[in-house]
């Protein structure tokens, strides 16, 4: 009893504080760069809250119909694999490279190989964020048609992404992602109560059956949802994410995979709760009415507001990580790149993209967007072959070097 | 004109050169006093109403005159003489330098020439009228001191001297100004500062080309970060106390000779949201006044905003009686309900800066005109709503309950540009600005330093943010880069 109470008392107590003290500018620089790369992760697994709800809301009630549930589930392990394979292509882990406090002069921040795959990777993960960028614009306007249906939404389309295209650029190099990751509690809190409230008031016998339409179609279901995985990879490939950089000498855990397994937990929350809902759905309901009807079951004004909110700020957030990811992928592999440019042409392309179609969603980008696994899983395999090759070749110029 | 590099051992070039520079035909402040004293002749030379004129009689003008002469002295070291056997005040030295001396007569020091030495004597009789350590004007406090800095840098030098006792306070001078020569003294701790912090600061006082510095709000435009960002970059204060917490952090301090206000770097905008009195209070009402003050804010930033934006777009989201009484009310009310709430905001501030600038004795007068009669008379008038003049009171409110006043104007900027946002475009465009805001807040730095740090970039810190811990919880020195402890073990170890 003692000993259970004393560790209580330290979950209680802020060790950190105790834990970490530098003394030293080298050490200073981890930490601050730590948390740059930090900021950045959150931002990521923002953006896979983002999607992988719009996800269940749109594509995965239509396919799985009452087994979106279990189609969400069903991404948990297939997120938990992507991000496996990300960390193992881009991350840490690298086979025969390990370092002490500093790495020492002779050995490259990175294999050699890693730094040839980057312009594959931009060409293959750049679509996704385009993409991304493009899918997230449309679906605010439809929130916002919703929620203002007489408001001109012209003057929405124009200044939504002006506004938010700004923001990122004012917020100069890391700016925009210290923003966003300031609603990396409020966002997911809000939305997690907001379901949790909606699923009380709710009878699990709404359920039954609990395949929906049968496996085929909750398999589908599931299939059509791993297109929102691929932001697991900008975890570890954006610049200021360098795990190698930011780790603790000698630390081996990663805690990233909160930044997906948190996310996805949240995402079959509400495709439960969209289960329960199922009976209210119809064939033709508008984007912004299916994302707004969880909240507006939920039987207060309250949570029909805090819903709408949590929307339009998680699509804003989401939306502004896209650009930042599009910019950092561009400017990782052009270094005289500005960095303003990459974020003013995606803004620019999802800007014209929602103005050609203004009448509704474009039914070609919600076939497209699956297919983002597949670029993620190219440029996955990409990098692997090319990590292979590098730590080959590394590996017999340190066999020269010792004969 | 062109100063010598050296002064001549001859005195009368030296008047000639004193009395074409000083011009003193022209200023008759300008008081010289011709003596012989050491053997040969001398002139002294300073500002009226600078020096006190018993004191520069009784410790330099009777020691030397009274001296005798010494046998087997070269002219050169009359100076060194003077210094050592003659005069009696506390502070002198010697100086070659024409341009150098004459910058410290300006400054109210006295100046003496001797006949055959090419070094003026400098001498700090210092006697002129300034204020005393009073009280603090906009930083007021509960518990805890209050003293207050002054005009005088040597009386605000001497207050952080006096409360920090330690050899390694480092109180570096500095001549700022091109054409007005100002002194200013950078302050920080040797051994907790961080070197880089102390060479990027000194680094922008010296490239700060400006004729003359009058304020420390104009040092502040100097050296800040980005001067179109919108929030400030610096903390002003005028607490002696608040500025020693800041030197205990790691933090570099200036001080103007001229201004009763200290200018503080690397901040963050958590050291702008708190008050000197959270830690002087236990933490629990710490935290509780923390946690009020940061309420106010929110609703300063957003409930016009918000107000304006829901009745407008999203009336639906309002219980049924309160839509009720809110649409009785403005049935009869001639402008709509953005222009309203832009109205009652323009009104506030323009209450609020006639009570700043009006005199003394009619302000509190003024602010219950203002405020009870216009308010009332408004209402009753059918010009406002009631429950928008409450809304806009609440936001007033809010926006004063922040301790730092720059802050505090910043989020009453803020919420004028909310308004019309929120009344044009509704939800999305009132997001829309709070991510565009947070975006470009998280792109500021403070010389340097991440401007939302700890928590963005998360970096170890002590439990002070929002919820303020117990001080024995606080082991950390906040300021960026390094965060060295305060303290080994237990800090309670009785």
């Amino acid at each position: 009893m003692p000993g259970m109470l004393r560790s209580l008392q330290g979950l209680l107590i802020r060790q950190r504080q105790t834990r970490s003290a530098s003394t030293s500018s080298g050490e200073t620089r981890r930490i601050r760069q730590a948390g740059t790369g930090m900021a950045y992760r959150r931002t990521a697994g923002l953006l896979l809250l983002v999607n992988g709800m719009l996800w269940a809301a749109i594509t995965g009630v239509a396919t799985a119909g009452r087994g979106v549930w279990i189609a969400a589930l069903g991404l948990i392990p297939a997120g938990w694999g992507v991000w496996w394979i990300s960390r193992w292509v881009w991350g840490e882990n690298r086979v025969g490279m390990t370092f002490a406090d500093d790495p020492p002069r002779s050995a490259p921040s990175r294999p050699a190989g890693m730094r040839k795959a980057r312009p594959w990777e931009m060409l293959l993960l750049l679509p996704c964020a385009a993409l991304d960028a493009v899918w997230l614009l449309n679906c605010l306007l439809a929130v916002l048609h919703q929620l203002m249906p007489s408001y001109p939404s012209g003057i929405l389309r124009v200044m939504l992404p002006l506004a938010l295209t700004l923001g990122v650029l004012l917020g100069k190099r890391n700016g925009a992602a210290y923003g966003v990751s300031l609603w990396r509690w409020v966002l997911p809190l809000a939305a997690v109560w907001v379901m949790a409230t909606v699923l009380r008031n709710q009878g699990m016998e709404l359920l039954y059956p609990l395949l929906g339409r049968g496996w085929m179609a909750t398999g589908l279901g599931t299939l059509t949802g791993l297109g929102t995985l691929w932001s697991c990879a900008l975890l570890f490939v954006l610049p200021d994410c360098d795990m190698q950089k930011t780790s603790p000498p000698g630390k081996k855990k990663d805690h990233t995979i909160h930044y997906v397994l948190l996310p996805l937990l949240a995402v079959a929350l509400l495709a439960l709760a969209l289960a329960c809902l199922g009976a209210w759905y119809a064939a033709d309901m508008n984007t912004g009415l299916r994302l707004l009807l969880v909240g507006r079951s939920g039987g207060s004004m309250m949570l029909s507001g805090l819903w709408a909110a949590f929307w339009l700020l998680g699509l804003m957030t989401a939306y502004c990580t896209s650009l930042m990811a599009a910019q950092k992928l561009i400017c990782r592999v052009w270094r005289g790149c500005r960095d303003w440019l990459p974020v003013v042409v995606i803004g620019i392309l999802a800007a014209v993209m929602v103005w050609v179609w203004h009448d509704g969603s474009p039914r070609w980008a919600e076939w497209l967007l699956p297919w983002r696994f597949m670029l993620w899983a190219l440029a996955a395999a990409w990098a692997g072959i090319r990590r292979g090759a590098g730590a080959k070749g590394q590996g017999k110029q340190q066999e020269k070097r010792r004969k | 004109m062109e100063l010598p590099s050296r002064f001549s051992a001859s005195l009368k070039k030296n008047q000639s050169l004193m009395t074409s520079f000083m011009q003193p035909e022209k200023n008759n402040d300008l008081i010289t006093r011709p003596f012989e004293a050491l053997g040969t002749k001398g002139c002294l030379y300073y500002i009226d109403g600078m020096a006190q004129g018993d004191e520069v009689a009784q410790h330099i003008l009777r020691p030397l005159m009274e001296s005798g002469v010494p046998e087997n002295i070269h002219p050169r070291d009359l100076a060194t003489i003077a210094m050592e056997r003659c005069i009696t005040a506390p502070e002198v030295k010697s100086e070659a330098e024409p341009h150098a001396a004459l910058t410290e007569m300006l400054r109210g020091q006295c100046l003496l020439l001797l006949d055959g030495c090419p070094e003026a004597v400098i001498i700090d009789m210092r006697g002129y009228v300034h204020r005393s350590v009073g009280k603090p004007v906009n930083e007021r406090v509960v518990i805890g001191p209050h003293e207050a800095f002054n005009e005088m840098l040597r009386d605000n030098l001497t207050l952080l001297h006096r409360k920090l006792p330690t050899e390694q306070l480092m109180v570096t001078m500095h001549p700022v100004g091109t054409k007005v020569s100002g002194q200013l003294a950078v302050c920080y701790l040797g051994d907790v500062c961080p070197e880089g912090t102390v060479q990027r600061l000194q680094e922008r006082i010296t490239g700060s080309a400006l004729d003359a510095v009058t304020s420390i709000g104009v040092l502040q435009q100097l050296l800040e970060d980005d001067p179109y960002a919108p929030l400030p970059q610096m903390v002003l204060t005028e607490r002696p106390d608040r500025v020693v917490s800041f030197l205990l952090e790691g933090q570099a301090v200036v001080l103007l000779d001229g201004s009763p206000r200290a200018l503080v770097m690397p901040v963050n905008f958590w050291h702008l949201c708190h008050a000197p009195d959270d830690s002087n209070m236990r933490w629990q009402y710490g935290t509780a006044m923390r946690l009020l003050r940061l309420a106010g804010a929110a609703a300063a930033l957003l409930a016009p905003a918000l107000f304006v934006c829901i009745y407008t777009f999203h009336p639906s989201l309002l219980p049924m009686t309160l839509l009720t009484s809110i649409l009785q009310s403005r049935t009869v009310l001639p402008i709509s309900m953005y222009g309203e709430a832009f109205l009652l905001l323009l009104i506030f501030d323009l209450i609020n800066e006639s009570g700043t600038r009006a005199p003394e004795l009619m302000g509190s007068s003024l602010g219950l005109v203002s405020t009870l009669i216009l308010g009332t008379a408004a209402v009753e008038a059918r010009l406002v709503s009631p429950l928008l003049l409450i809304t806009v009171a609440l936001s007033g409110l809010g926006s004063f309950a922040l301790p730092d006043y720059s802050l505090a104007f910043a989020f009453r900027l803020a919420q004028l540009l909310l308004v019309p946002v929120a009344g044009l475009t509704g939800a999305g465009g009132l997001c829309a600005a709070l991510v565009l805001l947070c975006c470009w807040v998280g792109g500021m730095e403070s010389l340097g330093a991440p401007y939302l740090a700890p928590t963005a970039p998360v970096r170890p810190h002590n439990p002070d943010l929002i919820f303020r811990g117990p001080v024995y919880r606080q082991r950390l020195r906040e300021a960026a880069p390094f965060h060295v402890k305060r303290a080994r073990g237990r800090m309670r170890r009785w």
